[in-house]
Order: structure tokens, then sequence, then C-alpha cells
């Protein structure tokens, strides 16, 4: 991987966690009613998984923005543990919960488990050959800048579109 | 400024803002589900229909109390059936409050399934609902047919069922007793025949105009 795409990844995936942890601080009970409701943890520890997930999560971020190569890596082990999360609860039947990934509950899906392999192999393909220290003039830094918000935006309209599609399902099909 | 550099910063502006304009649109698709979703509670239920007599059990609730489900009383029972991990059920409980404050002298009775009794009785102790009778039994939501959380039931004095459905939003909830105030059996029967009967006016309408 070249320079330019390794700040590309730490924008990218900094970007995605500032919109998914303020959604978890805004949204805080909410946020803990969904983590209850994957039924992994128990109920005594779940305000204190809850806190620490997000606590991550601020932490991941302040690595990506400062560049530091453990950014990417941390990255995808969150995400591993949501993917795993997720999966363990498809595996149930239990897909009507809340996933607890955005500002508008959305329902598991096969989609939603597939959105994160995604993310998940993004994070630790960017980690093992993304290219330490980033050299790049400015130029590239505000291209690479540029293309992480486009791409973080087109993410977040496929999360919301997701996320529309539980709420049609629910409301207007009478579905979980 | 060189016209290259000129045109390709432009056009990053204008993606971006292309972007941001597509998320906005799907956000505002998702208000519009909201706003515009079926008026009333989905009625979906294989089991029964408005005016079966209500399936009649006796529970035990969780703080001791025996609870008579489905009984003819003065006022009629809401039966509400939820689960503490029920995300919906949770935003639909301060309403149930504002019901019980509202609908003095009708019973509602909360009613889930599970064998974990302190699971519920924390749940009822953190939402603060000491003043409904709370229920486990799957017998009962089996005997109603409940397939889908929230769901509401409402069964009047004569111990029949007025409305039922699954209640998603305070409006759902509350057009079950609007459904048994207007003696529909749901809103969408009520829209149905308000649309049918306006179908009606405008043939014939055009049936008088053709004469």
């Amino acid at each position: 991987m070249s320079s330019i795409e390794t700040l590309l990844a730490h924008w990218f995936y900094a970007i995605i966690f500032v919109a998914a942890s303020h959604h978890k601080i805004v949204h805080w009970q909410r946020f803990k009613a969904s983590v209850f409701a994957y039924k992994i943890i128990p109920g005594f520890l779940v305000t204190f998984s809850a806190g620490l997930l997000t606590l991550a999560e601020l932490i991941v971020i302040g690595a990506l923005i400062f560049l530091q190569p453990i950014g990417l890596f941390l990255s995808g082990a969150l995400l591993t543990i949501y993917l795993i999360a997720i999966t363990i609860n498809m595996a149930r039947g239990r897909h009507f919960i809340d996933c607890g990934c955005g500002d508008e509950p959305s329902p598991l899906s096969p989609t939603l488990v597939l959105r994160n392999i995604l993310l998940t192999s993004g994070a630790f393909g960017a980690y093992f050959f993304g290219a330490w220290p980033v050299n790049i003039e400015i130029t590239g830094s505000l291209v690479a800048l540029s293309i992480a918000i486009a791409a973080a935006g087109v993410y977040m309209t496929i999360d919301q579109l997701l996320a529309n599609q539980g709420k049609y399902r629910r409301l207007w099909l009478g579905e979980y | 400024m060189d016209l290259m550099v000129f045109a390709v910063s432009s056009l990053w502006v204008l993606v971006i803002i292309l972007v941001v304009m597509m998320f906005a649109l799907a956000r505002q698709v998702g208000v519009l589900y909201e706003r515009v979703a079926p008026a009333g509670a989905l009625m979906i239920n294989k089991q029964l229909k408005v005016g079966d007599p209500a399936p009649q059990a006796v529970v035990m609730s969780i703080a001791g109390r025996e609870i008579q489900v489905g009984q003819a009383t003065d006022k009629g029972q809401l039966l509400f059936f939820l689960a503490p991990d029920c995300p919906i059920c949770k935003t639909l409980l301060p309403v149930l409050k504002t019901m019980h404050r509202a609908e003095r002298g009708r019973e509602i009775l909360l009613l889930s399934d599970g064998n974990d009794q302190e699971e519920h009785r924390k749940f009822v102790s953190s939402e603060k609902l000491e003043q409904f009778d709370y229920a486990l039994s799957e017998v009962v939501g089996r005997s109603y047919g409940v397939s889908k959380l929230p769901y509401g039931v409402l069964v009047n004095s004569e111990g029949k069922i007025s409305s039922l459905g699954i209640v998603n939003s305070r409006e759902h909830l509350e057009s079950l007793f609007e459904a048994e105030r207007m003696h529909v059996a749901s809103i969408q029967e009520y829209l149905q025949q308000a649309d049918e009967g306006s179908n009606a006016d405008v043939v014939q309408q055009y049936d008088s105009t053709r004469r």
C-alpha cells in the first residue's frame, strides 16, 4: 500500500468511528439497551461493557487521527467483536434487535454482516499492508481527506438505507 | 491556479456536496416512512378477530398476585405483550403510564414470557412499572396469537376483543382505543371503509354525469 492509501484508510475509519461513537454518547440509554439485547454479556456488566466499548472507540479515533498503526489494528479488533456479536444473534434468530451501530435503530441482517466483514478486512488489510511512516505532501493529504469524506458519506448512506429498510419492515409490514 | 488543480478541487467539493445530499435524502426517506406509516396498530392475527370472546386465563403476577386475563370487568382490560429486550416496547412504557392515569378504571396488564423472573423483576424496577400487574405466561401469548412484540389487545367490559394488533408507536397504541370507540376492528379497516366509501361517491358522480 502507498502512503496515500494508508492515510486514506486512517481517515476513513476515523470518520466512521466518530459517527458511531457520537451515537453511543448521545443515545447512551438506547446503546445500553442494544448491548443488553445482544444477550452475550450478563446484565450487571452491561453498563460497564457499553462504557468500555465507547471508550475503546474514542481511543481508536485518537490513534487513527494521529496516524498510529495500532489505530487500524484496534479498529479491526473492535469490528471483529461487533461482527461476532451480530453473527451469534443472527444464528440465535434474534435478528429483530437493534444493532446499536448508528443514529437510528437498525435490525440485524445478512447485509449488516457483509458490511462488517468488508470493514473488518479493510482495517486489518490496511494495518498489515500499510506504509509507515506516512510521508505525503499537503496536496496528497487533501486528496486522501476528500476521498475519505466521500467514502464515509457513501458508507453512512448505505447504513441509513439499512435502517430505513428495518423501519419499513417494522412500521409497514409489522415484522419484528 | 493551475486549471487542472482548480477543476479537480471543484469536482471534489461537488462530490462531497452530492454525497451529503444523498445521505440527507436517505434520512428523509426514513423520516417519511415514520410520518406516513399506517395510522393504526397492524392487525396481524390468524387466531382471533374483533368480537371474539377473549381467551381467559388465571396467571400469577411476578409480585405474587392472582390476575384474571380476558375477564369481563367494568371498564375492560388492555393486555400489553412486551419483553425486557425489546427496545420499541421500552419506548412505549411512558405512554402506558400516561394511559394508566387517563383511562382510570381500565386494567392494564403487562404480559411477557420466559423463565427468568429475576430479569423481569429488575426490568419492572428499572422502568418503574410497579403500578401495573406484570405476569409471565407463554400460554397467554399463544392463546392470543401474539407473534410479534409489542402487541396490544383491548378487551371490553363484556370480555370480548375490541381491538388488537402490533403497536409500534404511541399512535398505534392510541388507535386501539380509537378503533374501540368507532366500533371498527382496526383503524386500517376504518380507513379502508372510508376509501371505499369515497370511491363509491366518485363512481356515483361519474355515472350521473354520463347519464
